[in-house]
């Protein structure tokens, strides 16, 4: 997938998930500080991420993650293992 | 004289603090061990627990109020001493709240900083009464919901800290999390400080300038989580929904009652 693939499934996950609009998932938004994401949203967004990569989600991959280009990078990550 | 005034209250308000870390100490080392040991199902020696901790915090919510530092005047605090299987919310102006509620609801539970179970003042206080430590943010929310199943009266300040004086209430969504997953219904308590006193801002030791007043008012049970139906919203989403339904209700009704 190219990076504007998983960008757009993303805004989808955001989207139906938490009902963050489309247009505020810009890859420098900050999950936390501009998308408003909590520490129980992150559980639901990695089940999402395992959804569409189909692999497992270790929490170390995650723990870095801070905005939407992380997460990007990070699907890459787990779809090249 | 209103200098001296002050300086009584800030002895007082000090004395207070001691009365509270040592009093914490010998619970913790004594009081609460040994009604641990005494013969009984878990319930039961936690109730007792609850029982001695909210008989302190009455005596010293009267320590403050007849030495002059803090008025308190109460709105229906009866509801709260009648809840069950309740999820209880509050503003949090102050650091008195939770001394002030818990005096009103010794039977509660609530939600107390990790930290404090290896705190060597409050650890065997904690543990005796069996509060949820907030020490995982999923395992949080799963135990107060069940602790509210099994009909407990919980105590959450969904700011999650004290509120900054002047600055718009925010409110954090572990409470409507809470209140969705268990189903229990949501009753408001509004907490005003007048003057502010015992901020984020203002030194502990320091009494404020004039006695202030804690005025609690507690309102009716709201029947929001029920009101929010089984829709294909996610829980993430309708817990953003309750979120703002119960931050409207409390900046509305703080400002209606001028707390805020």
């Amino acid at each position: 997938m190219s990076d504007q693939e998983i960008l757009d499934k993303l805004r989808t996950i955001l989207h139906d998930t938490f009902e963050i609009e489309v247009t505020r998932v810009t890859p420098e938004a900050q999950l936390f500080a501009d998308l408003d994401l909590d520490s129980i949203d992150a559980v639901d967004l990695a089940i999402q991420l395992q959804k569409l990569t189909g692999k497992r989600i270790q929490p170390q991959d995650f723990k870095d993650i801070r905005s939407v280009a992380d997460v990007i990078s990070a699907v890459h990550r787990l779809m090249a293992v | 004289m209103k200098g001296v005034g002050r300086l009584w209250r800030s002895l007082v308000s000090v004395l207070c603090f001691v009365a509270f870390a040592v009093g914490g100490t010998l619970m913790s080392a004594v009081l609460m061990p040994l009604l641990m040991s005494l013969p009984g199902p878990v319930l039961k020696c936690r109730s007792r627990a609850r029982s001695v901790i909210g008989f302190c915090f009455r005596l010293l919510v009267r320590a403050l109020a007849g030495s002059g530092c803090m008025r308190l005047e109460t709105h229906e605090p009866g509801r709260l001493a009648r809840a069950r299987g309740t999820l209880v919310v509050a503003n949090h102006p102050t650091y008195c709240d939770v001394v002030v509620l818990i005096s009103l609801m010794p039977q509660a539970n609530c939600v107390v900083k990790a930290a404090l179970w290896r705190n060597p003042f409050y650890w065997g206080i904690v543990r005796a009464a069996g509060y949820i430590s907030n020490a995982s943010p999923e395992g949080v929310i799963e135990a107060c919901a069940e602790a509210l199943r099994q009909g407990e009266t919980l105590l959450l300040f969904p700011e999650g800290t004290r509120t900054t004086p002047g600055q718009v209430l925010r409110f954090q969504r572990g409470a409507a999390h809470v209140a969705l997953r268990s189903g229990a219904t949501v009753m408001p308590v509004l907490i005003g400080c007048d003057p502010p006193a015992l901020t984020k801002d203002s030194p502990w030791w320091l009494a404020p300038e004039n006695p202030f007043t804690i005025r609690v008012d507690v309102g009716e049970e709201l029947p929001m989580a029920q009101a929010d139906p089984a829709s294909a919203a996610t829980p993430a989403i309708r817990a953003r929904h309750l979120t703002n339904a119960l931050q409207d209700h409390f900046s509305r009704e703080l400002r209606r009652h001028g707390y805020a």
